[in-house]
């Protein structure tokens, strides 16, 4: 098991920044998720982690280990792909079976492990199946199975479930958690999708442009998001009459305020600057509301009662972010 | 609209065919077709010619020598060319030249770098103290096969090298970066996961190549013309000479026959093998 | 996004040849190894070419006892006067550049249509795509007798007309097994909508489709000019003459008629090969493609 930490790190593509200054840490044996929009960096990310691509500047340890020039077979990681990238011209015993081979683990040692990771995921009837045949989510488990099947240190997952039918999808994000939880491995794990990042991980780094935006505990990101981005990306359900707003004023913060909305409906804000004169139009935005959040204005959250920390308790899928309207912003608070 | 001029094309086609079988019933010349029927009396002649084995042997051993060579050393060059961006391009088109140029420019090319006197080969093999005489390369009985055969070589491995290196580049790449995380060495990646995705286009350019090559006609004859002695008399040449310059079309016809069983019976296992081949590897 | 070339050996190539280290000596002994490789093919396939543009170019005596690459007595140009003077070149070319295009025209007027028919209507079943591998398998020899006498019997031997016939017609299944693919790759809902706009069928084709696989087109026009140029077989058969011999029969009577002229010989053979090596390296994107997408379906 190890901890992987990125300091300052930069990814080009020629001229073009994929990654901007990244730093963070996942401490050994957590569920770390990497969320953001297609083209926000996570891939190249995970890649540099794994060593399928190079790290333009900055430092990537494993532990207290600068990784930077090991190649992939050296960094004990494994990887779950997208597209899951089985071998095409193998079974399945025999791509599970592979990273052992490679390492010319004795035979019988082989066969051990691999009927183990195969009941573990319910493979064992389609161990002879060659994975042509095979159906996605019998794929993404036999991909799975490559991975865990050596013990790695880091666990990497590159959007493990995002081609698969939108049923299987929450089966299967169930079933991943729970199996990764058993094994207590450290994992990284990118997403797209915030409701998976949201009910599988230990901590979220929000990314987006290349930027890392935001890192935190799931709740703590979805309460308390630090700029539009974030709280944008972190949708969820609405529908009260009261809804919070959020404001982002000059000066760089945020303010959080509660209103009456009626399609449409002028509001006024009162900004956080002090000392700031004259009207501001800032941007609202809206933030998920959950059943059991009420705020008063001025006053912090009320803590999040227990029941609701649990993985799915963030409602429906996304829903689109409702359009800005214009507030107006006087000074003096 | 079309499929009476389809028809049309096809029965054209089969026309020839059926007037080969005619003829090859028949004592014939050129000038005086369908005279005589014999019967199978040109087949008999034919289990009896002592040339015509010899014919056989030679497009065989041609064929084999030229698909082998040519498959296998345009296999390394595509693999070789797989990380080269730049130098693949340049390779790309300059690989084009010996395929298309003519097989008179072939033929006239190699007539010239194989001269006993004057030719490239024995120059420089002299000038580096290799040999001492002039060999002659398409006048010795032992050499002129061979020297036909680099000759072909030059001139068809670009073409394997075409079609295997758009296959290489055809593979997905994820399998293969997964190899890499997996900490597979470079040769059990090839063993294991090259090998076994580009086989099928291997079979193909394998299998095309034969075919052609059993049609080889125009290297000979331009070159050797099948001599020294019957060393160089492919199939092709000897039904050539047969029909064209003894002018006796009847047998011509009935070798020509024989030899279209003959091809017929050397692919045909081979292409349902490779059907087979493709459904395994497709199944398991 | 540009992502690491994963080459097929499954090692990062661009990244990391700067590494130091064994590992990344071991990467250079590597890649030297390969560029070797490389190198060495590349002068194989260029010296016998270079050998006989030079060789064109030297005095008739030098050719005679030297095999050297580089012409040591002065270059001259005496070989290509001589031989285009000595011998009608420019007439073989002539009948060689005929024949090619109009029978390439020919092919591709009836192979269009047909490969249209084959990829869309399924016309001939099996039947057709089995003649097209039968046409292939078949050496031409098998059938030279016939045909020559059919051509003897309309009276076209040693003509041009007959030659553009013959060439035509060996070199309609490769058009059609080249274009296949293209035209496969055209989607059906434009004929459909073109179709249900009221286009003939063959309206549809010329209008809609032809336009759409130009490539293919092209790359069938070009393959079958070169096939039919380089052909030799049966203009040996059918012609005997000046009059209607192409550039392969001219050049190889060189050989007979004149003795071992061998500088004439090289120019001459040149003047055929050159236009076509111009016309390759103009067209060399499309036929790569086309060879590899008509090579790799097998």
């Amino acid at each position: 098991m190890a901890s992987v930490a990125l300091r300052n790190v930069w990814k080009y593509y020629g001229h073009v920044e994929a990654v901007i200054d990244n730093s963070w840490k996942c401490e050994d044996r957590e569920f770390f998720s990497i969320l953001g929009p297609s083209g926000c960096g996570k891939s190249s990310t995970l890649r540099m982690v794994a060593g399928l691509e190079e790290i333009s500047k900055g430092d990537l340890f494993f532990d207290s280990r600068r990784v930077n020039d090991l190649h992939p077979r050296d960094r004990n990681v494994a990887m779950v792909f997208e597209n899951w990238a089985l071998y095409p011209t193998m079974n399945v015993y025999d791509n599970i079976a592979h990273p052992l081979r490679v390492r010319r683990i004795p035979a019988r040692e082989i066969d051990q492990k691999v009927r183990e990771a195969a009941e573990f995921l319910g493979l064992t009837e389609i161990l002879k199946h060659n994975v042509k045949r095979l159906s996605g989510g019998e794929m993404q488990r036999v991909s799975i199975g490559r991975a865990i099947v050596r013990d790695p240190a880091v666990l990497l997952m590159d959007e493990p479930i995002s081609h698969l039918d939108a049923s299987l999808r929450s089966r299967m994000r169930d079933e991943l958690k729970t199996q990764i939880s058993k094994l207590g491995v450290t994992t990284l794990y990118i997403t797209h999708d915030q409701v998976e990042a949201m009910a599988m991980a230990d901590r979220i780094a929000v990314m987006n442009e290349g930027r890392v935006q935001q890192i935190g505990k799931p709740l703590d990101i979805y309460s308390h998001p630090r700029n539009i981005f974030v709280a944008g990306f972190i949708g969820g359900r609405f529908g009260s009459a009261e809804v919070p707003f959020l404001h982002d004023c000059p000066g760089g913060k945020l303010r959080q305020e509660y209103f009456p909305l009626q399609g449409g409906q002028e509001s006024e804000t009162r900004c956080a600057a002090r000392g700031r004169e004259g009207r501001h139009e800032g941007r609202a935005g809206q933030l998920p509301r959950r059943s059991g959040l009420r705020r008063a204005a001025g006053r912090p959250y009320d803590s999040v009662p227990e029941t609701c920390r649990r993985g799915n308790d963030f409602g429906a899928e996304p829903r689109s972010f409702p359009s800005a309207g214009r507030s107006e912003c006087s000074s003096g608070f | 609209m079309t499929v009476p001029a389809i028809l049309i094309l096809i029965v054209v086609s089969l026309i020839p065919l059926v007037y080969v079988l005619a003829l090859s019933f028949t004592k014939s010349s050129m000038t005086k077709p369908l005279q005589e029927f014999v019967g199978f009396g040109n087949y008999r002649a034919a289990f009896h010619d002592e040339v015509l084995g010899i014919s056989v042997r030679n497009t065989l051993v041609f064929a084999i020598t030229t698909t082998v060579l040519e498959t296998v050393l345009g296999f390394i060059l595509a693999l070789a060319l797989q990380k080269e961006r730049l130098l693949s391009k340049i390779f790309r088109t300059l690989a084009l030249l010996p395929l298309f140029t003519p097989p008179v420019g072939v033929a006239m090319i190699w007539r010239l770098i194989y001269n006993p006197e004057s030719g490239m080969i024995n120059h420089y093999l002299m000038k580096v103290g290799l040999s001492r005489g002039f060999i002659a390369f398409l006048g010795d009985k032992k050499l002129a096969l061979p020297s036909i055969i680099g000759a072909d070589v030059w001139q068809w491995t670009p073409f394997c090298f075409l079609l295997l290196f758009a296959a290489l580049q055809s593979l997905p790449r994820e399998p293969f970066e997964a190899a890499a995380v997996d900490g597979t060495t470079p040769w059990q990646v090839f063993r294991k996961l090259t090998l076994p995705m580009v086989a099928p286009a291997l079979i193909v350019v394998f299998l095309f190549r034969m075919i052609i090559s059993f049609k080889v006609f125009d290297l000979v004859f331009m070159l050797t013309m099948g001599g020294p002695g019957n060393s160089t008399q492919v199939a092709s040449f000897y039904i050539y000479r047969v029909g064209f310059k003894m002018f006796n079309t009847g047998y011509g016809a009935a070798l020509s026959v024989l030899i279209l069983l003959l091809i017929s019976l050397f692919t045909t296992p081979l292409t349902i093998g490779r059907d087979l081949f493709m459904k395994r590897i497709g199944q398991e | 996004m540009a992502t690491h070339e994963f080459a097929v050996s499954g090692e990062p190539t661009l990244a990391q040849e700067e590494s130091p280290g064994s590992e990344g000596a071991l990467r250079l002994l590597k890649r030297t190894g390969r560029i070797f490789v490389i190198v060495l093919f590349l002068i194989f396939i260029l010296l016998p070419v270079a050998f006989i543009c030079t060789t064109s170019l030297k005095i008739p005596l030098e050719i005679r006892i030297s095999g050297a690459l580089l012409p040591q007595g002065g270059v001259v140009w005496e070989n290509w006067v001589k031989a285009f003077s000595e011998v009608p070149v420019l007439r073989y070319l002539f009948n060689s550049s005929l024949i090619a295009f109009v029978s390439a025209m020919l092919v591709l007027f009836i192979a269009v249509p047909v490969t249209y028919s084959i990829v869309r209507f399924r016309t001939g079943g099996f039947l057709l795509p089995s003649w097209i591998l039968g046409t292939y398998v078949m050496p031409p020899i098998v059938v030279s007798i016939p045909i020559f006498t059919m051509v003897k019997m309309v009276g076209l031997t040693n003509t041009l007309p007959g030659l553009i016939i013959v060439h035509t017609m060996l070199n309609l299944p490769i058009a059609v097994w080249l274009m296949d693919s293209y035209f496969r790759a055209v989607p059906k809902e434009l004929e459909f909508a073109a179709w249900t706009d009221g286009y003939s069928k063959v309206r549809t084709l010329v209008r809609v489709v032809v336009p759409l696989i130009k490539p293919g087109v092209m790359v069938a026009g070009i393959i079958n000019l070169i096939l039919s140029w380089n052909e030799f077989l049966f203009a040996l058969i059918l012609t005997y003459s000046a009059k209607s011999n192409t550039f392969p029969i001219g050049i190889s009577n060189f050989v007979g008629e004149h003795g071992l002229q061998f500088g004439q010989m090289s120019a001459a053979a040149l003047a055929g090969i050159i236009p076509i090596y111009i016309m390759v390296f103009f067209f060399a994107r499309n036929l790569v493609e086309g060879l590899t997408r008509g090579g790799l379906r097998g």
